[in-house]
C-alpha cells in the first residue's frame, strides 16, 4: 500500500501556530473594536487559542455535539479561501439579542426575524474588522461572504465545514476566540478554518520558516 | 435498567451486540448508516461525512487513513466486521438519517449554477448507491430538510431513533 501523502496540516509546527496566533489576536482586537462601537459597550477578548485537532475533536471544543448554539457561517474570499464561524451558546445568543433589538426572547427554540438579522450583522462586522486586520498586515485582500445562520445542534452546524476540510485532511486548524462582557454574560467563540492551501499561503506572507525546508534539517 | 450508549463520533463507525445502543450526536449534512441482523441482534453504526474516496486512489491501491470518512469504504468495512462477528450477510438491513443542509440560504454561487445538489445530498446519495451495490436492503429513512439530528440505534430491536434539537422524536 503506498504511503499516505503528508498534508500541509501534518508539517505544521509551534512556530507557525505561534505566527498564526498572533496574526489572529490582531485581528481579533479590531473586530472587538468594531463590536463595541456597535453596541456601545466594552467588548473584552482572550489571546486566541490556535489548535490543530483531529477533525471529530471540533465538536467537543465548541462545548459538545448535542449543545444547541447559534452558528454564524461566512466564507472568506479574496486571496485565499476558508471558513469563519461564529457560535454563541443559546443563552449568550438571546442576551446579545436583548442588548441589540430591546426586544427579549420570545421562544427558547426558534429567533426570530429580526434577532436572527440582528446576529448576521454582529458577525458581518466582526468578520469585516477581522479579515481586514488581517489582510493589511498580510497584504492580503481577504472579503467576508454573506453570512448564514443556522440555530441548531452545535455537531449538525459545523459539519459542513468539517466535511469541506476533511476531503484534504484528518485535522483541521481552529483559532478559537472568546468575547465577554458588554453588562451581560455574553461568551462567543470565533473560528477561522482556512482551507490547507490558503494556510500555506497566510505563513508565506507571515514570513515564518518555510514548510518543508531543503537540504539539512 | 438504562442500557449505556456507546458513542460513534464524526468518521467512526462502531458496532455491538444487544443489549447496547449505538449513538451519534448532531449530524448535519453528514449521513449516518445503521447496519443490523435481527436474529444475531448485532449492530454497527457509520457516522458518514463524505461521498466517496476517490477512484483513481482507489485503483492506486493507495488507501486514507481514515477509511470511515467516506461512504463507499466505511459500508464495506462495517458489512464485513459484522460478518466477522457472526451475522449473514443476507440478513442484513439498512436505516439511515441525516444529510441535512444547515445553512439553507447559504451563499448564491451564480458560476456553480443555482441547482447544485448540498452536500447532504450528495451523501445520502452515494449511501444509498453503496448499500444497493453491497446488496443491503434499505429498511428505513429520515434524510434532508435544515435541521440537525440525534441518531439512537438499539440493538436488542433494530429500532434507529431520531431526535432534532427541538425536541422532535421519531424512530426507524
Amino acid at each position: 500500500m503506498a504511503k499516505p501523502k503528508l498534508s500541509i496540516m501534518d508539517q505544521l509546527r509551534d512556530v507557525h501556530l505561534d505566527a498564526l496566533q498572533e496574526i489572529c489576536n490582531i485581528g481579533m482586537g479590531h473586530a472587538a473594536t468594531a463590536l463595541s462601537q456597535m453596541i456601545g459597550k466594552t467588548v473584552n477578548l482572550n489571546v486566541p487559542k490556535v489548535t490543530l485537532a483531529g477533525l471529530d475533536q471540533v465538536p467537543d471544543i465548541i462545548g459538545g455535539a448535542e449543545q444547541v448554539v447559534v452558528g454564524i457561517y461566512l466564507q472568506v474570499w479574496g486571496d485565499f479561501r476558508g471558513n469563519l464561524l461564529l457560535i454563541f451558546p443559546r443563552d449568550s445568543a438571546q442576551n446579545l439579542n436583548a442588548l441589540l433589538t430591546g426586544q427579549p426572547a420570545t421562544s427558547e427554540l426558534i429567533l426570530s426575524e429580526i434577532h436572527a438579522s440582528a446576529l448576521k450583522e454582529v458577525a458581518n462586522i466582526l468578520a469585516g474588522a477581522y479579515l481586514g486586520a488581517m489582510g493589511n498586515l498580510l497584504g492580503l485582500s481577504l472579503l467576508p461572504s454573506v453570512p448564514s445562520l443556522a440555530f441548531d445542534m452545535a455537531g449538525a452546524i459545523v459539519d459542513y465545514i468539517l466535511i469541506e476540510l476533511g476531503q484534504e485532511s484528518d485535522l483541521t486548524l481552529v483559532v478559537e476566540t472568546q468575547f465577554f462582557g458588554m453588562g451581560s454574560t455574553i461568551r462567543g467563540h470565533f473560528f477561522l478554518l482556512p482551507d490547507p492551501n490558503s494556510l500555506k499561503l497566510i505563513l508565506e506572507a507571515s514570513r515564518v520558516e518555510p514548510l518543508i525546508r531543503s537540504g539539512r534539517d | 435498567m438504562q442500557t449505556p450508549a456507546i458513542k460513534v463520533r464524526i468518521a467512526e463507525c462502531k458496532i455491538a451486540r444487544a443489549p447496547a445502543l449505538l449513538k451519534s450526536y448532531g449530524l448535519g449534512s453528514c449521513v449516518g448508516v445503521a447496519l443490523y441482523d435481527p436474529q444475531t441482534r448485532i449492530g454497527g453504526l457509520a457516522h458518514i461525512l463524505l461521498p466517496a474516496w476517490s477512484k483513481a486512489k482507489k485503483r492506486a491501491g493507495d488507501l486514507p487513513r481514515n477509511p470511515m470518512k467516506y461512504a463507499d469504504l466505511a459500508l464495506e468495512r462495517l458489512q464485513e466486521h459484522l460478518i466477522e462477528e457472526g451475522c449473514a450477510q443476507e440478513r442484513l438491513e439498512a436505516k439511515i438519517a441525516g444529510g441535512a443542509n444547515m445553512f439553507s440560504s447559504l451563499f448564491p454561487n451564480p458560476s456553480q449554477g443555482p441547482v447544485k445538489p448540498t452536500i447532504g445530498d450528495r451523501n445520502v446519495r452515494a449511501v444509498k448507491e453503496n448499500l444497493k451495490r453491497l446488496g443491503i436492503p434499505l429498511r428505513g429513512e429520515d434524510v434532508g430538510g435544515e435541521e440537525g439530528r440525534t441518531l439512537e440505534l438499539d440493538t436488542s430491536t433494530g429500532a434507529l431513533r431520531i431526535t432534532t434539537s427541538r425536541g422532535l422524536s421519531r424512530v426507524l
